[in-house]
């Protein structure tokens, strides 16, 4: 039996890892997601608005690791409100889905997107975006991750009422610095402002994130009722981070 | 000899500066020991941060009065949001050394910074009463909280707001109930206003107490009255998105029994304590006491911490009395009534195994506060009648704690007139109630503010307390019997 030599084995595994990447590394500023056997990763809606929100769309597919036997990751767990497609939630009420257990080391990984839009209110769908992507390498880290984000049409032909002014306080509060342009920054809190909504995508601990929907009730003349803060904090210390 | 009197005059002259610093300070709320999981006051409700350490808070400004968030400008940090375990968080919000674990409380979304009172034109007992407006001004502001705890548990947080320009009377005429100087339709130059806190604290020790459930469907019923009040529809077939989700409508639909048994089971994460209510003055009697001990607001229960409680202060205890002495029996911080009712959340189960595609995962769903501020005679007018909804208690749950207390309280006192005349009467009998508790004189003030305060102990009402309760169904009988018969009701003023 012939045992292939660890300077040779370390750098191949490398290179297998690296190759197997299915994205590019962050392309839009985002949430780290990475589960460890025993993880539960959460996504919550919460609707502070006048009008039921809508799931106008619901697509992920699911990633996990090959050969994780004896189970085969489409058998231990579901998309994140799978089944909810249609999903009703009442004004000012809320809804957790919760993932199953993840069965192996990076055993979970989605990519997909959630497109979510108060009742009647088309030009203000926002998108909760997934994709895998690798964590650093690491003899723990292997398998994938999620990568998760805030989007929605922010070009010039897009809905005129959400604020590019990035880095900046808008209709009360603060937005996410460089919402469009691309970089490779790791978020905790990414909020965008509008004349009807606020919009806030956080995660306080990486298996976490929630999804907020404010009305922004902004009369035009004396500015908004809220008050915000420079909110652009990072805190994940995990070495799985890509 | 000479130098030990210096040393006397010194040392009093220390003490009395001393004095004069802490009469002066902030409202500090007591602190349970370390590792106690007594609440800091009973207007705490036991609440759970959840699977997301998420907690959704909607205030309601049911005053005349405008509210604005304390001591702040969109480009600072104000000691109002706050936590004991933050030096200087402002920096750590912006942090983006992710290495860096920190601690703080954030609103993704925002806070309130201003909160519109309702127009005056709703309020029958103020000069410029419109009997023809219906309330759509009024809406419900709402927020979120989290927490960054990568760093340390954050135990305690606070937002506080002020109330601006409470009304009150200061010099009462004791021969026509009315303020000196009113004549029955106009204020005269006796009313005064002050501002007061409102405070909202989050303190997260992770008590290891029950989260019961009790008092969630009698705080809707005086708030339908409370809205009602300020000229708000509450007919579920027309009520507003806002007024359906504070009156918790769709959740009672299934019956206050389902529901109080849904509302006390365990969610996920620790447990926490939420608390709303008036901030005394701080030259109050309530805020002298150093220890702060006995500065707590009063609630309908002192022993229960369930789903829902209302607050308030007697105006002796909490309004300004630089003397210690002869403190004012009307003021602003008398005039301000808190409630808080809890949805609890719940935890969503794991999606269950097997094949994609063949599985709804049952939903959860996340802790949300909801907070009403309102003046004291609006409240007692909803305690006294909003009460009566209750009938009989419906169930075991509410025939337990306090609720039953405060029920069986009001009956003792004679409240089932009261509540007779209002089921035949309807709306007219409010307005009447209303009017007559507006004009009750300090003394009777006093009794009616005392029996909001004892009827969830253990306390029989006092004969002063019977003789109220009685006069006002008396004079609720006479007046609605007048306007049956459509004969002169020479005390009726404007509005009414």
């Amino acid at each position: 039996m012939s045992v292939v030599p660890k300077r040779i084995l370390a750098p191949a595994l490398v290179l297998i890892l690296v190759l197997a990447s299915t994205a590019p590394a962050s392309a839009r500023p985002g949430i780290w997601v990475y589960l460890r056997e025993g993880d539960e990763w959460t996504i919550s809606l919460i609707n502070l608005t006048q009008y039921p929100l809508l799931i106008a769309e619901n697509s992920f597919s699911l990633y996990c690791l090959q050969g994780s036997l004896p189970y085969r990751c489409e058998e231990y767990t579901s998309n994140p409100f799978q089944g909810h497609g249609a999903l009703n939630l009442d004004p000012y009420r809320t809804a957790i889905w919760k993932s199953g257990d993840a069965r192996s080391n990076g055993g979970f990984a989605w990519s997909g997107h959630l497109a979510v839009k108060p009742e009647g209110m088309d030009t203000w769908q926002l998108s909760l975006n997934t994709h895998t992507e690798s964590p650093e390498w690491s003899l723990k880290n292997t398998g994938k991750g999620t990568w998760v984000n805030l989007q929605t049409d922010l070009s010039e032909t897009g809905n005129p009422g959400w604020s590019r002014d990035w880095s900046s306080f808008a209709y009360g509060i603060w937005v996410t610095p460089d919402f469009v342009d691309d970089y490779t920054h790791m978020e905790n809190v990414m909020t965008l402002s509008g004349t009807e909504f606020a919009v806030s995508l956080y995660s306080n601990n990486f298996n976490r994130v929630t999804l907020v929907f404010r009305e922004t009730s902004w009369d035009g003349s004396q500015g908004d009722d809220y008050v915000g803060w420079e909110l652009n904090f990072v805190d994940n210390a995990a070495n799985s981070v890509p | 000899m000479r130098k030990a009197s210096i040393r006397v005059i010194v040392s009093l002259v220390f003490l009395m500066l001393m004095s004069i610093a802490a009469y002066a300070q902030e409202y500090q709320r007591p602190t349970p020991p370390s590792g106690s999981s007594s609440p800091p006051t009973s207007a705490d409700l036991v609440s759970f941060d959840g699977a997301q350490d998420t907690v959704v808070v909607q205030i309601v400004n049911m005053t005349p009065f405008d509210i604005e968030l304390k001591d702040t400008t969109p480009e600072m940090i104000p000691p109002a949001m706050s936590s004991s375990s933050i030096g200087a968080y402002e920096s750590e919000m912006t942090d983006r050394d992710r290495e860096n674990k920190k601690s703080f409380m954030f609103a993704p979304v925002g806070i309130p910074g201003f909160i519109p009172g309702v127009p005056r034109k709703a309020f029958k007992d103020l000069e410029e009463y419109d009997p023809d407006y219906v309330n759509t001004d009024s809406r419900s502001y709402s927020m979120v909280f989290s927490w960054d705890d990568m760093g340390g548990y954050v135990t305690d947080s606070w937002v506080k707001w002020t109330v601006r320009d409470v009304e009150y009377c200061t010099v009462w005429d004791q021969n026509t109930n009315l303020c000196v100087g009113d004549d029955g339709n106009y204020r005269g130059p006796n009313w005064a206003t002050r501002d007061v806190d409102v405070g909202l604290w989050m303190y997260r020790n992770q008590p290891n107490v029950a989260a019961t459930s009790n008092a969630f469907p009698m705080i809707v019923d005086t708030l339908k009255v409370v809205f009602r009040t300020a000229a708000l529809v509450v007919d579920p077939a027309r009520v507003a998105p806002w007024v359906r989700e504070i009156l918790g409508m769709v959740e009672l639909a299934s019956g206050d029994a389902e529901f109080l048994k849904e509302n006390a089971e365990p969610d996920e994460g620790n447990k926490m304590y939420l608390a709303s209510y008036p901030v005394p003055h701080p030259q109050s009697l309530c805020v002298y006491d150093p220890t702060n001990n006995a500065c707590t607001p009063t609630t309908m229960s002192q022993d229960d911490t369930g789903d829902g409680v209302y607050s308030l202060w007697a105006d002796e205890w909490a309004a300004p009395c630089p003397d210690h002495s002869k403190c004012p029996q009307l003021s602003a911080e008398g005039n301000l009534v808190v409630t808080a009712h809890l949805l609890r959340g719940h935890s969503a189960p794991r999606c269950p195994e097997g094949p994609t595609g063949s599985d709804t995962c049952d939903l959860g769903s996340v802790p949300i506060l909801m907070v009403t501020i309102m003046r004291t005679w609006d409240f007692a007018l909803s305690a006294l009648a909003g009460f009566g909804n209750f009938g009989e208690p419906q169930s075991n749950a509410l025939s337990a704690g306090g609720i039953s207390r405060m029920h069986k309280f009001l009956l003792q006192a004679g409240a089932g007139r009261i509540w007779a005349r209002l089921k035949t009467s309807g709306e007219p009998g409010l307005d009447r109630l209303h009017f007559i508790l507006h004009r009750l004189s300090p003394e009777h003030r006093l009794v009616l503010t005392d029996m909001l305060r004892n009827m969830g102990s253990e306390k029989r009402p006092t004969q002063k307390e019977c003789q109220l309760v009685h006069w006002i169904a008396a004079s609720l009988q006479k007046q609605l019997r007048s306007e049956r018969r459509n004969e002169p009701c020479p005390s009726c003023q404007k509005g009414y």
